[in-house]
């Protein structure tokens, strides 16, 4: 039984889940390209785990890596999340998660690091990923 | 060096070599009665446009992938830095500017120390607000010193980061840092609003002018003895002289207003706003610089242009008598230019007043109608005082000009797009399909159940608008998503009020069948979906107008286009095509 936020974030078969569902996000995706999700209460904490999202030869795969800094960050993209955000976005997990994504973007609550340039994003195939999650590729001209 | 650098083409002051330039602007500032104040910027987190890298005062990674990736600096740099600038701003003044500016909004580097979301240090300039503060004011101390009592510091400040929610500042502590650099000495502050990267808007056409003059308000009633100065979503003139006359702030501050119009004060000196042209609020400026472009804008074609002769408007050698088809921004800017070289301009259009698609458009924009309106006014005003002679719901056809033959030397076709209706399924029943233009324009009543064919910028600002008028709205798009034709800064926009409003879109689907009660919609798998519908618009697929120029191909002596006529496109194009042609006949 999963109760707590920390528990939804070691969901890994709640989360591969999901991302069997909506494997053609990832299709162009170049092996190794990642996406990794923090718990931003967890942001200093010595002990915070980030869940990844992978991509291996022909899927998305869910691992678990621990946060010591950007510094040491092996992932492409990195979202930062409250707790609240987590659980909503967990509370989809059997309707439209990335839809979900999406709409706390937009409403400023995920905080969306990006590791990689313009290029070698578009690169390593994320142009579907960036487009369903709306995340402002350009700068946000506002 | 670099470092500092945030965009391709930007001017540097680190040298010595850069002063004869310099010199030379000032003394055009000067030479035309104003006062000169040099930028000092480094663009820290968004800097190292050149280098792959930018500077911060700690490793916090880009959340706008066009910048680079962060280095942090250390003390010893701080130090160098801090030193740069007063180097600049010294050489500013020995070029002949009278003060200087620094600038700690947008996310450059001087906001990257004071706001917590970017300075994660922990030695003497990171952690309170006095300490994140540090740098700021160690930089205000060196250039006070640097160029002496005489002559005027500004600094930048936010008054809202608009990123504290991502951890950044809270408006309290944006105001505890403008008090900190009001008693460290600064002559002037600019209040600003936002970070390049902030998740909200603050400068866009969806922001009601005067939406941020409470931050300027109150910067003023924290710092009664400092002039403050305040621009922020405030394109109005005339509604700047109001603030400052009630005591919001001291100065106005403008600057896409003056892209857009370059003669602005002039004309408000003159008491001729009528004939300046607006910002729109379109963002087109800022979206051409994040794909490393130099500026440009909508609405004036010379902007980035001003040394080009092809771009001025200089009196023409044959004066000519020119028949412009459509009054639409495509013609009417090229009948000002056109008639302000000295040529004969006559205006034949096919509606009841002029402004082309911009009129319908213009309607139905769910941001700050005003400012596309605004250009409507602004043709008409220009008619007027020029004197074009425009004849309204006359069509021009081959009938038309066979009666007007041999009176006119050039034609120009710039009678717009249309939608290309032989693309799609023929109704079964008459008056359920209907164009975008006639809805647009008010000449048909649509019903409750809507279905939009075409997700583009067009179909889009129908479909918001029918929504929040309470319709049932379906958009169908062929492509894989909506918004594929509208500019990049504005993109997010559609598509975010497409979510809020709820309307259902179908992507990678075309209409199979019109029928009396609805539209078959079949997608890219061949699977068909029925839309239950009392009305369908038809805003794709656009259709330039070609047919106009075969037929008048052999009936005049120079024939042109401009604008959706030729290809469609928007208002930009639209601008631009006319005004360079209307130069050039």
């Amino acid at each position: 039984m999963v109760s707590t936020v920390d528990e939804m974030l070691l969901d890994a078969e709640g989360w591969q889940a999901i991302l069997d569902r909506r494997q053609e996000i990832f299709i162009d995706m170049l092996p190794g390209a990642s996406l990794g999700i923090l718990l931003k209460k967890k942001f200093n904490s010595p002990e915070a785990i980030v869940l990844t999202w992978v991509k291996q030869a022909d899927k998305m795969e869910v691992a678990y890596q621990s946060f010591t800094g950007f510094q040491n960050m092996s992932v492409h993209l990195l979202i930062v999340v409250d707790d609240e955000t987590l659980e909503s976005l967990y509370s989809q997990m059997q309707d439209n998660t990335f839809h979900e994504m999406r709409e706390q973007i937009r409403k400023g609550n995920i905080l969306f690091y990006v590791m990689k340039s313009k290029n070698e994003l578009l690169d390593l195939g994320y142009e579907e990923l960036i487009e369903v999650l709306g995340i402002p590729f350009l700068g946000t001209c506002r | 060096m670099g470092e500092g650098k945030s965009y391709f083409r930007q001017i540097a002051l680190f040298d010595d070599k850069f002063l004869p330039q310099f010199e030379q602007i000032a003394g055009y500032i000067h030479d035309n009665g104003a006062v000169a104040i040099q930028q000092i910027l480094h663009a820290g987190r968004y800097g190292g446009i050149d280098l792959g890298y930018c500077v911060q005062p700690s490793i916090v990674p880009q959340t706008l992938p066009h910048f680079r990736a962060p280095r942090e600096v250390n003390k010893e740099q701080i130090k160098t830095m801090i030193e740069q600038h007063a180097e600049a701003a010294k050489r500013a003044i020995k070029a002949g500017f009278d003060g200087t500016e620094i600038t700690s909004f947008m996310g450059y580097l001087l906001a990257n120390f004071n706001s917590k979301f970017t300075n994660r240090r922990t030695d003497e300039y990171g952690g309170s607000v006095e300490n994140r503060g540090r740098f700021m004011r160690e930089l205000i101390y060196a250039i006070k010193e640097a160029q002496g009592d005489d002559h005027p510091l500004i600094i930048r400040l936010n008054g809202a980061e608009l990123m504290d929610r991502h951890g950044g500042n809270t408006e309290d502590e944006c105001f505890e840092l403008m008090k900190m650099a009001g008693d460290a000495g600064v002559d002037m502050i600019s209040v600003t609003v936002g970070w390049q990267e902030a998740p909200e808007s603050s400068i866009g056409r969806d922001i009601p002018p005067g939406h941020w003059n409470r931050l300027a308000i109150r910067a003023k009633k924290l710092l009664p003895n400092i002039p403050i100065t305040f621009g922020v979503r405030l394109p109005d003139p005339v509604m700047a002289n109001q603030n400052i006359a009630d005591g919001e702030f001291d100065y106005w501050e403008v600057c896409r207003p003056m892209l857009a119009e370059p003669e602005l004060l002039h004309k408000a000196a003159e008491d001729r706003l009528d004939e300046a042209k607006h910002c729109l609020g379109c963002m087109n400026c800022l979206s051409r610089l994040f794909r490393d472009l130099p500026y440009l804008c909508t609405n004036n074609p010379v902007l980035g242009h001003e040394v080009e002769p092809e771009y001025h408007i200089t009196p023409a050698v044959g004066k000519k008598k020119v028949l412009i088809v459509g009054a639409g921004p495509a013609g009417l800017e090229c009948a000002i230019a056109a008639t302000q070289r000295g040529h004969y301009v006559t205006i034949y259009e096919k509606g009841e007043s002029i402004g082309g698609a911009l009129i319908g458009f213009a309607a139905h924009d769910l941001a700050n109608k005003e400012d596309l309106q605004s250009q409507i006014s602004y043709y008409k005003k220009m008619i007027e005082k020029l004197k074009i002679t425009v004849n309204l719901s006359t069509e021009v056809n081959p009938k038309l000009m066979r009666s007007i033959l041999h009176q006119y030397d050039v034609t120009v076709i710039a009678a717009g797009a249309g939608v290309d209706l032989e693309a799609l399924p023929i109704p079964e029943q008459e008056g359920m399909l209907v164009t975008a233009a006639d809805v647009a324009n008010g000449k048909v009543e649509v019903g409750q159940k809507v279905v939009v064919l075409g997700g583009g910028k067009i179909g889009l600002t129908l479909a918001e608008a029918l929504k929040q008028a309470s319709k049932d709205v379906t958009v169908v798009e062929k492509e894989k998503r909506i918004a594929g034709d509208v500019i990049p800064a504005w993109k997010w926009r559609h598509t975010s009020w497409v979510e809020q409003l709820k309307i259902k879109t179908l992507t990678l689907s075309k209409a199979t069948k019109i029928s009396a009660d609805g539209v078959t919609v079949t997608n890219d798998k061949g699977e068909e979906t029925f839309v239950e519908a009392d009305t369908v618009i038809a805003a794709s697929p656009r259709k330039s107008n070609q047919a106009l120029f075969h037929e008048f191909e052999f009936m005049v002596d120079e024939l042109h286009g401009a604008g959706d006529a030729l290809i469609p496109r928007g208002l930009l194009q639209a601008i631009h095509e006319g005004y360079r042609l209307g130069v050039r006949i």
